[in-house]
């Protein structure tokens, strides 16, 4: 078969692409929207994650298939305050070179004990923008000095067990204030702001969900402590408790409760009517990490279109807009269209009002202990 | 520690001779358990105090106000939920105990086995078995409700205090049962000769016997239960306890890290404080053994068809959270039915494709059983040769039972990082070596007392050396003591968590782990099925261990 004149410039194009991009320098930023990355990398990259078990095998499998010589551990020590705990024991000879879920604020303060240090962005986001924009609402999606960047998002709400709404013939909650109804006390459970950072975020949220007044925060909570029957010590118990009908609602985030509810759970979420909460799952690289090059490479491929699908079935929201994923009700196009308001946590806000929150708690907590 | 001892033969003296000053032939090994222990527990757990107390010191701010009311309140609820639960545990322990041991109860061989398999399962699990039995939409609170009664509220001291009794009778039972089996025979023949009758002979000879063990039963379970944090975890509620307060405190980076040493600190304060009392009281009761090999055993029809009836009873209320937890594990989803929505192979179908969980447990725990008995058969002589000048390390040795595995975990990795000889995650077994040393150096120490010194006097007045004296006198005695410290060692130590969490280097992630993970992310069946299967072979492995090999291969079996 003769080669026509087109075929063989098609083939001397693709063959320069080729060449040129063989010569270009060993570690150079490819675009995050690409399939192929820029070069093939090797190694063990250790990453401490509190993503649950599927997640990390989801993501596992997608990076290794990007780079068949290199190996992915997740070690998931039992939670994000753990794992800064773990990465502060090992700050003499650091173990792991990624830390990979729980929310920004705790990345914070991972930064604030140096336990973290940062990337290039041009680097790690490619083409993404340094925040999304949800209808005239920004959701920053790094750091101002690079250290920490946001792969995936969830919406905080209302979780309702709705066999055990159905069997105390209770109505459906629209709002955070209806939580402070009498008819819901003892039917509610909330986590422990001071052990899970998902809590302190969700109560920084009611905080901004009330205008950042001082006196209607402490009103409310006083009044949503008095209806809740006791606060789990981590945010997973509460999932679990809310699956199994333990309790009627908790306060939640969206990926879990949905990933209940197509395990089979009878939950469901609400948006409430004063808010909905911006849970951003963020990654940072290790300080030290041993591994520095294979982990700013797997941050690349995380926010790129391969690892955005890597996380789309296991229903995180992905930060990439256009990710195909597997119930509407986790696209940004769903957020955009269903949630009545979306509230993005103030960092500064957070390191103000953080011990005097956490003070609130404890008096909460220990008060309520018999 | 001593190192120079005078040689046991005293006829030299009374025979005017120059008394002879020579060492101690064991000290290295005195030695060696000694440093391991400095090493791997004091070292570590030293450093985290003394961090935390430098905290404390530099801290400009005072306390919160209430705090002492506060640590008040949650020592009270530890010390109510671990005392409740021992009183039960022992109370159950002891008639288990005698039924299967003092009684020819039909299959009692079956329930010494089966007894011992509550502990092989992580407490979180035996605590979501209580939730699946006993919470809001429980399968009996279900049952209970049809016939128009209350909900049982087990988010507080009562879920606490039915898991723990569920969990840790099998420890009181194992503890008072091998107790009762160096009863001497001639003891209860003669109060039978004597025209007592059975319940007389048990409550006024046998029990009073075996006093000190019944004590040492209720002090494990009460430090077992106190020290406890995977129920609490779940199960708790508003009911604050001092373990899941200092588990927590330490866990978190916006708690005050001085509320974290003070907890720490008052635990470990609490738990000498019972120690010693029970020690006092184990000195007051202690009974000095005649060495026997024969041990009574009651073979009237009616105690033994009681003794099935008794067995069979708590056994099977001991199992109703493993009959829940196997269900579970065939189950898809389980909420508010009296059995999960659907049944399915799959949560097994997934441990055949990721078995290395299970795998990395059995390797793991193959590698610190060993170092935790050796180290345990170490310290025990040594408390026995040395009695009161090594006590102050029996209750160092105390500590793991009552410092949370997390705090552990962060001191060995703070001493030494990243410690992998060859590759291998050698930590791992050496915080559970540590972790788990209070149980076995308490089975040992049990075991050492009921060594016949009147044997070794004996062999070492015929001339026989220490060492020969120790492996042709005394180990032949100690074998039962090592099989049931080993199986007991392995047991614990394969459901270790918190210092696991911590240390775990990748690629190396264990049963336990794999359980945890599954339980907190609501995969409460795949959970189940790893439970299950690490159950059974833990089982299979305690039964062979127990086996009696003599009888398989032919050969006649003393009679008791």
């Amino acid at each position: 078969m003769g080669l026509t004149r087109r075929r063989f410039l098609q083939l001397l194009a693709l063959g320069a692409a080729g060449t040129f991009s063989a010569c270009a320098p060993a570690g150079a930023p490819a675009s995050p929207g690409t399939v192929r990355p820029a070069r093939e990398f090797s190694g063990k990259l250790v990453i401490y994650s509190s993503i649950f078990a599927d997640g990390a095998e989801a993501l596992k499998k997608g990076f290794e298939q990007t780079h068949p010589k290199a190996t992915v551990e997740f070690i998931n020590p039992g939670g994000t305050e753990v794992i800064l705990k773990r990465l502060d024991a090992e700050r003499a000879k650091p173990q792991a070179d990624l830390m990979h879920s729980g929310f920004s604020l705790e990345y914070r303060e991972a930064k604030k004990l140096g336990l973290i240090e940062p990337a290039d962005p041009r680097e790690v986001m490619g083409d993404l923008p340094e925040a999304l924009d949800l209808g005239g609402t920004k959701i920053p999606l790094k750091d101002k000095d690079n250290y920490f960047f946001v792969w995936g998002i969830q919406f905080g709400g209302i979780e309702v067990n709705t066999e055990r709404l159905k069997t105390l013939n209770l109505p459906r909650p629209e709002s955070l204030q209806d939580l402070t109804k009498p008819i819901y006390k003892g039917h509610i459970i909330f986590m422990k702001p001071q052990n899970s950072s998902t809590a302190f975020t969700n109560v920084l949220y009611t905080y901004h969900a009330l205008g950042n007044d001082d006196a209607k925060f402490k009103e409310f909570w006083d009044k949503l402590n008095a209806n809740i029957a006791f606060y789990t010590e981590k945010s997973a118990t509460l999932y679990t408790l809310m699956a199994k009908g333990e309790a009627a609602i908790g306060i939640a985030g969206s990926r879990a409760v949905y990933r209940d509810q197509q395990e089979g759970y009878p939950v469901d979420l609400i948006y409430p009517a004063d808010g909905s909460v911006v849970l951003d799952n963020s990654m940072a690289l290790v300080k030290g990490a041993p591994n520095r090059e294979l982990a700013v490479e797997f941050m690349r491929w995380h926010l790129a279109r391969e690892g955005q699908e890597a996380i789309a079935p296991i229903l995180y929201t992905p930060v990439r807009p256009g990710i195909k994923m597997p119930r509407p009700e986790v696209t940004l196009e769903f957020a955009l269209k269903n949630i009545p308001k979306v509230i993005v946590p103030d960092p500064e806000v957070a390191d103000r009002k953080r011990d005097e929150i956490l003070r609130m708690f404890d008096a909460y907590t220990q008060g309520r202990s018999r | 520690m001593p190192t120079l001892r005078a040689a046991p033969a005293e006829a030299g003296f009374k025979a005017g001779l120059k008394p002879r000053i020579r060492l101690d032939p064991f000290i290295f090994i005195y030695a060696a358990a000694g440093a391991y222990v400095a090493a791997f527990l004091v070292l570590p757990v030293g450093r985290i105090l003394a961090e935390t107390t430098l905290a404390l010191a530099e801290a400009e701010t005072p306390l919160e106000p209430g705090f002492g009311e506060y640590i008040a309140r949650i020592t009270w609820n530890s010390v109510f939920v671990a005392g409740s639960t021992a009183l039960l545990s022992v109370g159950l322990g002891i008639p288990l105990a005698f039924f299967t041991v003092k009684v020819a109860t039909p299959g009692r061989g079956l329930f010494r086995v089966l007894l011992a398999l509550p502990l092989i399962t992580p407490p979180f699990i035996s605590a979501f078995a209580t939730i699946l039995l006993l919470g809001r939409t429980g399968v009996i609170t279900q049952l209970l409700g049809r016939v128009g009664l209350p909900e049982v509220y087990i988010y507080g001291p009562a879920g606490l205090i039915l898991t723990h009794v569920l969990h840790f009778t099998p420890l009181a039972y194992l503890t008072v049962a091998a107790g009762l089996q160096v009863v001497p025979a001639a003891v209860e023949e003669a109060a039978a000769s004597l025209g007592s009758g059975t319940a007389r002979t048990l409550t006024r000879v046998v029990l009073p016997y075996i006093r000190p063990r019944v004590l040492m039963a209720a002090v494990l379970v009460f430090l077992a239960s106190f020290g406890d944090v995977g129920a609490p975890l779940l199960l708790a509620g508003n009911f604050r306890v001092l373990p899941l307060e200092t588990y927590t405190a330490f866990n978190s980076f916006q708690v005050d890290r001085r509320v974290s040493l003070v907890l720490a600190s008052w635990s470990i304060i609490l738990a000498f404080l019972v120690l010693l009392i029970v020690k006092r009281l184990m000195a007051r009761t202690q009974v000095s053994h005649t060495f026997t090999t024969r041990t009574f055993v009651h073979r009237d029809r009616p105690l033994r068809w009681l003794g099935l009836g008794f067995c069979l009873t708590v056994t099977g209320v001991l199992f109703l959270p493993y009959v829940v937890t196997v269900i579970s594990s065939f189950g898809t989803v389980w909420t508010t039915g009296l059995l999960p929505a659907a049944f399915t192979l799959r949560n097994y179908q997934f441990i055949l494709t990721n078995f290395h969980g299970i795998k990395n447990s059995l390797i793991l725990s193959a590698v610190a059983t060993p170092l935790c008995v050796g180290l345990a058969f170490g310290l025990g002589k040594l408390f026995r040769e040395y009695g009161a000048r090594a006590g102050w390390l029996d209750y160092l040795v105390l500590l793991p039972f009552v410092i949370p595995g997390v705090v552990i975990g962060i001191g060995l990795v703070k001493s030494y990082p990243g410690f992998q000889p060859l590759g291998f995650p050698l930590l791992l077994p050496i915080a559970y070596s540590v972790r788990r040393l209070p149980y076995a150096v308490r089975v040992v120490t049990a075991g050492y007392s009921r060594v016949d010194r009147t044997l070794e006097e004996a062999s070492l007045g015929l001339g026989a050396s220490p060492w020969r004296t120790f492996w042709r006198v005394t180990w032949p005695q100690l074998m039962p003591t090592l099989a049931a410290t080993s199986v007991m060692a392995f047991i614990r130590i394969i459901t270790e968590l918190g210092s696991t969490l911590i240390i775990l280097p990748p690629g190396w992630r264990t049963a336990t782990v794999a359980i945890f993970y599954y339980a907190a992310e609501g995969f409460i069946g795949r959970a189940s099925a790893i439970s299950v299967v690490l159950i059974g072979l833990v089982a299979l492995g305690s039964a062979l261990a127990n086996l009696d090999y003599g009888r398989l291969l032919g050969r006649p079996r003393a009679r008791p």
